[in-house]
């Protein structure tokens, strides 16, 4: 369920896989994205990214080994057969907001917070 | 028999005149009977038409009639019964306050509902700020948009009316987006109706996001042709269809299967969407066509790092342009009705959405203005409060 088998990450093209986000480390751009991720991810994949029923969290060592432009082809395409829906019409800027944020909680252990990895 | 006879009006009038003395006919058309009722209430004399009622009911005799013009109305006991236990469930409503208020009446409850429902849990809706065009964007899986949609018109130089629409969409899956409306209006001076329900269904056939993204649009409507919250414009739908009385409207019944072609892009924050709709009353009519052009866009594309309720990010902007294209016999913009307007919408963070748009007619065949407004809730997630926490 919910592209958690990482199946998806075979799909994205090498130009995808090679996007850098604009906002890498940027302290400001993952507060924005805590806000933006709470609005319209948390209540699939968690307040803190740990994942709700069986819908996958986001700590895990696939998002971390995954490239900037990998989790921003996940957002913009998303896995509709696999039940993640696509979030194109949230403006780009926003995809790599969210992005930052959920960078920032791979190492962070603390709910809820957005500190950057720099 | 009793025979009770007072004024009534002739825009109320909803027994054809000549089957006054057929028992069985009248009988058959109770709620036909409860709006006319209704409306002698509201727009007459409420007092005097109470107690004409309940007089009629305690009496023994099986009915009561009246004269309408071109001849007597008569009402059978099981009506006069249900109507007067209706007006006994809503006397404030309907004894008191005008037409327009009871709508709105109704919106305020929705609002309150919605009010509650925000506390509750969060929500978002990143749906663009249309009202007519249909966007690429589908509702997320699991999760349920309550939402109401009001139009408020004056069709030339008759009587206003003023429409609400209720509207539960759920996300079926991430491709598939099922929603049911129910549809009422009030009409000044005259009455309020239900006017029916639709049942839409969107599809995405394609699992990528492209330059355009195609939706597969399938709707059935059971409505009458009361119904005035114009969700689309089709084949020649005119400024005419909208002055009609509602007791002569809600005579025409619509049994319509709808479908539509809907394309959207979306590219660097502009959402662009384009809607080609065929409909079908499947009470031997044509196929009618129409189309719904949108564009909008947030007003900031970058959030805040700020926990913000008034901030850029949160309104969108757009304009909206639709109409009718004719039927399957005489396609083309002869006799056809066409607006076009600017729109807004509001996303209060973990909160409501509300959208506004003043929509104009640009030609004869059209209403001069629309105003339309919209308020909707997301309740994210919605399977999951039926699940336990040992699931979790």
């Amino acid at each position: 369920m919910a592209a958690a088998d990482g199946s998806w990450l075979k799909k994205v093209s090498q130009a995808d896989r090679k996007r850098v986000n604009p906002y890498t480390a940027q302290q400001e751009a993952a507060d924005a994205g805590m806000h933006l991720f709470h609005d319209n991810c948390a209540k699939c994949h968690g307040e803190s990214g740990e994942g709700r029923y069986n819908r996958p969290g986001l700590r895990n060592e696939r998002v971390a080994h995954a490239t900037d432009g990998e989790l921003a082809w996940i957002l913009k395409n998303g896995e509709p057969w696999k039940g993640m829906p696509s979030w194109s019409s949230l403006p780009e800027q926003q995809r790599w907001q969210i992005i930052t944020y959920i960078r920032s909680i791979q190492t962070d252990n603390s709910s809820g917070s957005a500190s950057v990895v720099k | 028999m009793s025979s009770t006879f007072f004024k009534f009006r002739k825009t109320e009038r909803l027994v054809a005149p000549g089957r006054n003395e057929d028992w069985q006919q009248v009988s058959r058309r109770d709620a036909g009977v409860y709006t006319a009722l209704r409306g002698i209430l509201i727009t007459e004399q409420p007092k005097t038409a109470l107690t004409i009622l309940q007089e009629a009911q305690e009496q023994s005799d099986a009915a009561m009639s009246w004269e309408v013009p071109g001849g007597r109305m008569m009402v059978d006991r099981v009506a006069i019964h249900r109507t007067l236990k209706l007006l006994k469930i809503l006397p404030k409503a309907i004894g008191e306050m005008s037409l327009y208020c009871r709508l709105s009446g109704l919106r305020i409850g929705l609002l309150a509902t919605l009010a509650v429902l925000s506390l509750a849990s969060a929500s978002h809706a990143a749906e663009p700020p249309y009202f007519v065009t249909y966007s690429s964007t589908l509702e997320e899986p699991g999760n349920l948009e309550i939402g109401e949609k009001g139009l408020v018109a004056t069709p030339g130089d008759k009587h206003a009316f003023n429409s609400a629409t209720l509207e539960l969409e759920y996300g079926a899956t991430a491709y598939w987006t099922t929603e049911v409306y129910l549809a009422g209006q009030a009409r000044n001076r005259d009455s309020a109706i239900f006017t029916g329900f639709r049942w839409e269904n969107r599809f995405r056939p394609l699992p990528r996001d492209h330059f355009i993204n195609p939706v597969l649009y399938i709707e059935y409507e059971d409505i009458n042709g009361g119904d005035r919250s114009l969700l689309e414009i089709v084949g020649h739908d005119t400024l005419a269809d909208l002055q009609a009385s509602n007791a002569e409207a809600r005579a025409e019944a619509k049994h319509e299967v709808e479908g539509k072609m809907i394309l959207s892009s979306d590219f660097k924050g502009w959402n662009v969407s384009e809607n080609f709709i065929a409909e079908k009353n499947l009470i031997n009519s044509p196929w009618e066509f129409g189309y719904a052009l949108a564009v909008s866009r947030p007003l900031a594309l970058a959030a805040s790092a700020h926990n913000c309720a008034i901030c850029r990010q949160n309104f969108t902007a757009g304009a909206e342009l639709y109409g009718g294209l004719g039927d399957r016999y005489s396609f083309g913009l002869h006799e056809t009705s066409h607006y076009a307007g600017p729109t807004v919408q509001f996303k209060l963070p973990r909160g409501p959405t509300i959208g506004f748009s003043p929509q104009f007619g640009l030609n004869d065949n059209s209403v001069g203005t629309f105003w339309r407004f919209k308020i909707s809730y997301e309740v994210q997630q919605f399977r999951d409060l039926f699940r336990g926490k040992a699931a979790q």
